[in-house]
């Protein structure tokens, strides 16, 4: 009795196969996806071309040779993205380091079944999560001021955009290394390599399209960061780059925030021509990462 | 062979460039061939240069804003004789002198840091005083300037008795200038038609904590019914401690719902713009420069209404007019010469300052009574000519 069921049920499972309405659900499914993936380029192609009608008029060198100004007609972003490029530089290679130390711990040497492994674990995931606000005001109370003392300087805000971008490119780093098959590492034992040896010579080499990925994702994020750097006394007049980690300084988002909060018209122009330099320097460095993801994707 | 070649051509390249470079540089260095009466250019507005034993300014003779599209008040440059303290005061060491505070008097700040920096760059070559204004509101700038962070704090109210303790606790003494003046405008929808003028009294009733008026209806008897929606100041601004002050009597009270707060005036613009029944305010010159997107209501307090002008402001008639401030440390004049050059500066070229910032000028009397005591505090020791 159960066999015949079966059967009258498989059969209307191979009938339902060749079946229009299965067929039908297939495309409109299909064409969700593509309204969707449309949906995302139409609203980014939007937002790239009212900012560029907007802003193309003030896309000049001017723009990128002038000073911050109170004046629309010479008013400039010089001083905010040298500001910008040390701020996330520093902090990129500070935090890059840190990241890649503490991946390679917790991938290569950590017990991982050590309570206190998973507890850092843990808290390095939930940190990835926090408002960056809060970094700006722990950067505040315990580097700007506290027994750190340093003040509103690049140095100040490159640390805190270090621990804000910190979790991220660890979390990065370490699947980076997770996604090394481990035939590799044994194969650097069996002949004699040791620990250090495999890691440097076979892994690393093996993970850094991942590990690049992950953090010019965290530079990026970096760069484009404004919440805590308001905090932490980014500067809207400032008529001269940053020239050590103890400067002041200014950077590119609030910069674009000054000028589009100005009254006078003719200031949405400089900004939206501010965001569009923002643009060009988040895409060039989405670039490199590409690049060197490409130049040194192994496949096994 | 290729290479030598390749080499080659590229040491020539950059030689010439080099040279060109520097042949720019000694070409564009100011050798003074400028004399009085000789037409200068708006980015050099108050350049000094030493001419013999005189000094030139570049200052505006015609017209009166730099930055007007109108003709008839389109500048004209020129380089004038000028007094020997203004080019000492241009001496000033090369420090830096740091400005924060409220965002609605950053304006006039960067304006008067921008026209200092101009005259000193051109007097020290380049190593002169250096002006950095930041905008992290009233509020937060006094609490950076009694930590001894800033030298110069910008505020849209006068100093709080809390902000006065704490910096007593810091020993930080100050003194308070008065820069400009600002009314506070209510703006309204351009296709508002009723309200044509409104009582401080209406405004309370809207505003005070614990109003549930949401209908312009329930605002005056004869008002239509559309909806009321409110555009208000962020909290911690000085326009927001203004606006609560003056129409609720005490700072920073006011209704609890309904109300869309913003740090950004444009949001409110944008905001009340697009809504027939909205109503927000801001700064008076922020909304003189947005007429034409929202409509400035005239004010009442008994007396008849007032349209908030620059005349009306200026003469307190207005419901609404506020003196805005600047608090200078005055250890940091005595320590810090650039300080006082750059107060003094301020208070010297403050018409001009003003104008260029969109602001509400002092009066003559301000004026006078500022200068007065400007020169009691800038003492502006170890001059070096």
């Amino acid at each position: 009795m159960s066999t015949v069921v079966n059967t009258k049920v498989m059969q209307a499972d191979l009938r339902d196969t060749t079946s229009t309405s299965r067929k039908n659900w297939d495309k409109a499914f299909l064409g969700g996806l593509w309204l969707f993936t449309l949906l995302a380029i139409v609203t980014l192609v939007v937002l790239i071309g009212t900012t560029l009608l907007k802003g193309y008029t003030r896309l000049n060198p001017s723009l990128v040779v002038n000073f911050p100004s109170p004046f629309p007609e010479d008013a400039g972003i010089q001083a905010a993205i040298f500001g910008s490029i040390w701020v996330v530089v520093t902090s990129g290679l500070v935090s890059l380091f840190i990241a890649l130390g503490t991946a390679i711990y917790l991938e290569e040497f950590a017990d991982q079944k050590s309570r206190l492994n998973n507890l850092i674990t843990i808290n390095i995931q939930t940190l990835a999560g926090v408002p960056s606000i809060v970094f700006g005001i722990l950067g505040l109370a315990f580097i700007a001021r506290g027994w750190l003392g340093w003040g509103f300087t690049v140095g100040t805000a490159s640390a805190v955009l270090t621990m804000m971008i910190l979790p991220v490119m660890i979390v990065s780093a370490r699947e980076a290394l997770k996604a090394v098959p481990s035939s590799l590492r044994e194969g650097a034992f069996a002949l004699g390599a040791t620990r250090w040896q495999t890691i440097v010579k076979q892994v690393l080499p093996s993970a850094i399209p991942g590990i690049a990925t992950g953090s010019i994702l965290g530079v990026s994020r970096a760069l484009g960061e404004s919440a805590p750097l308001i905090l932490l006394g980014a500067l809207a007049y400032v008529s001269s780059n940053p020239s050590g980690l103890s400067s002041d300084y200014t950077v590119l988002p609030l910069v674009i925030l000054k000028y589009t909060q100005e009254a006078q018209e003719e200031f949405q122009a400089v900004g939206a021509a501010a965001i569009i330099v923002l643009l060009v320097l988040l895409i060039s460095l989405n670039m490199i990462a590409i690049v060197i993801r490409d130049k040194s994707r192994k496949s096994w | 062979m290729i290479n030598q070649n390749f080499r080659s051509r590229f040491t020539s390249l950059v030689v010439a460039s080099l040279a060109a470079g520097l042949v720019a540089v000694v070409g564009a260095s100011p050798v003074s061939a400028a004399k009085i009466g000789d037409e200068c250019k708006s980015k050099d507005l108050y350049k000094i240069e030493k001419l013999a034993s005189s000094f030139i300014r570049c200052e505006i003779v015609k017209g009166t804003s730099i930055h007007s599209s109108d003709p008839k008040k389109k500048a004209k440059f020129k380089w004038t004789a000028t007094i020997e303290s203004q080019y000492i005061l241009a001496n000033a060491e090369k420090e830096t002198i740091r400005v924060d505070g409220s965002s609605t008097v950053y304006p006039l700040a960067a304006v008067a840091a921008k026209y200092f920096e101009n005259s000193t760059k051109s007097v020290k070559k380049g190593n002169g005083a250096k002006v950095t204004v930041g905008f992290s509101g009233t509020g937060g700038g006094f609490e950076k300037f009694c930590r001894n962070e800033t030298d110069i704090s910008n505020a849209s109210r006068a100093i709080s008795a809390k902000e006065v303790a704490a910096c007593k606790a810091t020993g930080i003494t100050y003194t308070e200038v008065i820069v400009a003046n600002d009314g506070l405008a209510v703006v309204v929808n351009k296709q508002n038609t009723w309200a044509t003028s409104l009582t401080m009294k209406e405004l309370n009733a809207i505003w005070k904590d614990g109003s549930t008026i949401t209908n312009w209806k329930d605002v005056r008897t004869g008002f239509p019914d559309v909806a009321l929606k409110l555009f208000g100041a962020g909290t911690d601004s000085g326009t927001f401690d203004s606006f609560t002050e003056f129409v609720n009597g005490k700072a920073k009270s006011v209704r609890k719902s309904g109300v869309q707060t913003s740090e950004d005036d444009n949001v409110t613009v944008k905001g009340v713009a697009s809504d027939k029944g909205a109503m927000g305010y801001f700064g008076l010159s922020y909304a003189q420069e947005n007429a034409s997107k929202v409509k400035l209501v005239p004010l009442d307090k008994g007396a008849g209404a007032v349209e908030p002008t620059t005349a009306t402001v200026q003469n307190v008639s207005y419901p609404m007019a506020r003196p805005l401030y600047f608090y200078v440390k005055n250890a940091s004049i005595q320590t810090k010469p650039a300080v006082g050059a750059f107060v003094q500066f301020w208070v010297d070229n403050l018409a001009q300052i003003s104008e260029d910032a969109i602001f509400v000028p002092l009066t003559a009397k301000q004026i006078k009574a500022l200068q007065g005591g400007i020169k009691a505090i800038a003492l502006i020791p170890k001059v070096k000519k």
